[in-house]
């Protein structure tokens, strides 16, 4: 597992370890079942508060993404696929909602934007 | 309390050389004179110093703070101090009483003089206890040439003028009932002077 | 999550000092960072929770007990380290271990041999030969040594160069692995803190000024620059402490109060505090 913690950012610690844990999670880098380390190792091994790890798993187990068993630890969750779909959609309805706002503030019309999608689509 | 014991008598371990050479200073002339009135202040003052030596090391580095972080309590604090004192009274005279045996011969008088004048060192140890505890030893060092000297000035001094009838009649009726009293007296000292220094370390901010 | 100590109210008079109502909780499983200035009362509330001074007010529960109650064979969950060393002088480091593990049942000469490999310190030599690292890695590795629960260090890390302190740092952190385990350390190395205490607790003239944990204050405050012009917009409210100089001015800003389109930088716990004490005396 990659955690790499920039402490000049504006983004808070625990929020930074929530998305490179969970990016790593969905990309597969992380397998299913595997145990994640306690949190106050993680705080050890990065030199920061427990905290803060305690928070990013915490909200990694709310989210779904990991499984907490109380006297072993935590571990990625069986991946739901249900809830991974749940995610991207999530995902791309906000950068949706982005693009059409950029479109509206150029006057740029639904069809061309509908062309555009397909071209891109057919060259991926 | 053991630790503090171990504690005190590796704080010590180089005093006792020169302790143990000023007794063998005293002890040598009181051998060579007639006059033994000056052990009598020696044996006091030398243990005492032990004390006061220690304590003294002990305020330097805030020692006390730092024990009382321990499970040591004050009390026990207090009470190694005045076991310090009674062990180095008892040591000293005892080898007073060994030097005084070899050099003038085994008497009863030489045993129950040598009592005497522990029973007095201990006495001496009750009263300056309590000082040193509620002044500790940096501030009391203006008394320190009077807890010193006036032992060792004074009470040959008193000697001196007692009449030879007094002294011998007060060495007669010590030997018949003043030990008994003597021990009991010397005894509660102590322990009114413990209870009197605990009083005042309780009082203490560290 | 039991707390291991818990203040209420606390309060001294001395007569230039006054330490006012302090209250705060320290939970198991944490390091707190204990900040301010000299004189704004840290060591005094170490001292009175140690019982080594008397309270004029408030109640300290340390350890679940009453701080002036403490049973003796609790102390030994204590660990305490003070700036100062306070072994007498001629006693070598041999001779403060003979000392120490006749002070306590749960002396662990293992630990203690550990800790002088670590520190490197040698068993023959009179504590008076000591450097002040030296001293300060004694008195550590005493307080290491008994297996205690809390440690209350009052600037127990001043003087030791980046490295070691380094080494340290990873103690604490390895010490707080047992969920049961917690430091309250006061100190003016903040980017110590910043590495890894999990609440910073803040004294100012007497008075606790916060206690909150490193992302409260990080999601809290935020450091803001800009023009003179620029922050004469800000809202004065959300202006924690101002720093002005001839070409704009720095401020110390609460970060939900400023328009999101401002450009804001994370403020350091030294941040946080310079501001606090310089300019926002509130």
């Amino acid at each position: 597992m990659n955690i790499l913690i920039r402490n000049k950012s504006n983004q808070p610690i625990y929020e930074q370890i929530y998305n490179q844990i969970k990016a790593q999670i969905l990309g597969n880098e992380i397998e299913e079942g595997s145990a994640l380390p306690s949190m106050r190792q993680l705080a050890l091994d990065l030199r920061i508060s427990v905290i803060t790890t305690k928070r990013a798993y915490e909200d990694l187990e709310r989210d779904g993404f990991i499984v907490a068993i109380p006297g072993k630890g935590s571990f990625v969750a069986e991946k739901n696929l249900e809830l991974l779909r749940e995610t991207y959609l999530k995902e791309i309805e906000a950068l949706m909602l982005a693009i059409l706002e950029k479109a509206s503030l150029s006057d740029i019309s639904q069809e061309e934007l509908s062309e555009m999608m397909n071209l891109l689509a057919k060259e991926n | 309390m053991m630790g503090l014991l171990y504690k005190e008598m590796k704080t010590l371990k180089t005093q006792v050389i020169l302790v143990l050479l000023m007794a063998i200073f005293f002890l040598l002339m009181d051998l060579f004179t007639e006059n033994s009135s000056t052990m009598v202040g020696a044996i006091a003052v030398l243990s005492i110093m032990m004390s006061m030596t220690t304590m003294a090391y002990d305020e330097k580095v805030n020692w006390n703070r730092f024990v009382l972080t321990t499970p040591v309590t004050k009390s026990q604090i207090v009470g190694s101090k005045y076991l310090l004192g009674i062990f180095f009274t008892v040591a000293l005279s005892l080898i007073f009483w060994l030097f005084r045996a070899i050099g003038k011969g085994f008497h009863k008088e030489q045993t129950v003089f040598t009592v005497a004048l522990m029973g007095m060192a201990l006495l001496y140890l009750a009263v300056i206890m309590p000082i040193l505890f509620k002044f500790g030893v940096e501030k009391a060092r203006y008394i320190f040439f009077a807890i010193i000297f006036l032992p060792l000035i004074l009470v040959p001094m008193i000697f001196k003028n007692l009449d030879a009838g007094v002294s011998k009649n007060l060495v007669e009726f010590g030997t018949k009932y003043g030990f008994l009293i003597g021990c009991v007296l010397v005894v509660v000292l102590l322990l009114g002077s413990h209870l009197l220094s605990v009083r005042i370390v309780d009082a203490k901010e560290f | 999550m039991e707390n291991l100590l818990e203040v209420r109210g606390l309060t001294k008079h001395y007569p230039q000092f006054d330490l006012k109502d302090a209250s705060f909780n320290l939970p198991a499983g944490v390091i707190m960072g204990f900040i301010g200035e000299n004189g704004a009362g840290k060591s005094t509330t170490l001292k009175l929770i140690l019982n080594l001074i008397r309270k004029d007010g408030g109640t300290i529960s340390l350890l679940g007990h009453d701080s002036t109650q403490l049973p003796p064979e609790l102390r030994e969950e204590i660990g305490v380290v003070f700036d100062e060393c306070n072994i007498p002088e001629m006693l070598t480091s041999a001779e403060v271990r003979g000392t120490m593990q006749r002070l306590y049942r749960t002396w662990d000469n293992g630990i203690w041999s550990a800790y002088m490999d670590a520190f490197k310190l040698p068993d023959h030599k009179k504590v008076n030969d000591f450097s002040r690292g030296m001293k300060v890695k004694l008195m550590l590795a005493i307080a290491l040594s008994h297996h205690p629960r809390l440690l209350l260090l009052d600037e127990a890390t001043s003087g030791l160069d980046p490295v070691i302190r380094e080494e340290i740092l990873e103690v604490f952190q390895k010490f707080i692995l047992d969920e049961d385990h917690s430091i309250l350390i006061s100190t003016h190395i903040l980017s110590d803190l910043e590495k890894v205490c999990d609440y910073v607790l803040f004294i100012h003239e007497g008075r606790v000024r916060f206690m909150e944990t490193r992302d409260e204050l990080h999601d809290e405050y935020a450091l803001w620059k800009g023009s003179q012009t620029d922050f004469a917009l800000l809202d004065p409210a959300a202006v924690v402490g101002k720093r002005r100089s001839p070409y704009g001015v720095d401020a110390l800003v609460l970060r939900h109060t400023i328009p999101a389109n401002a450009t804001l930088e994370p403020a350091s716990i030294e941040d946080i505090m310079l501001y606090i004490i310089k300019d926002g005396a509130k």
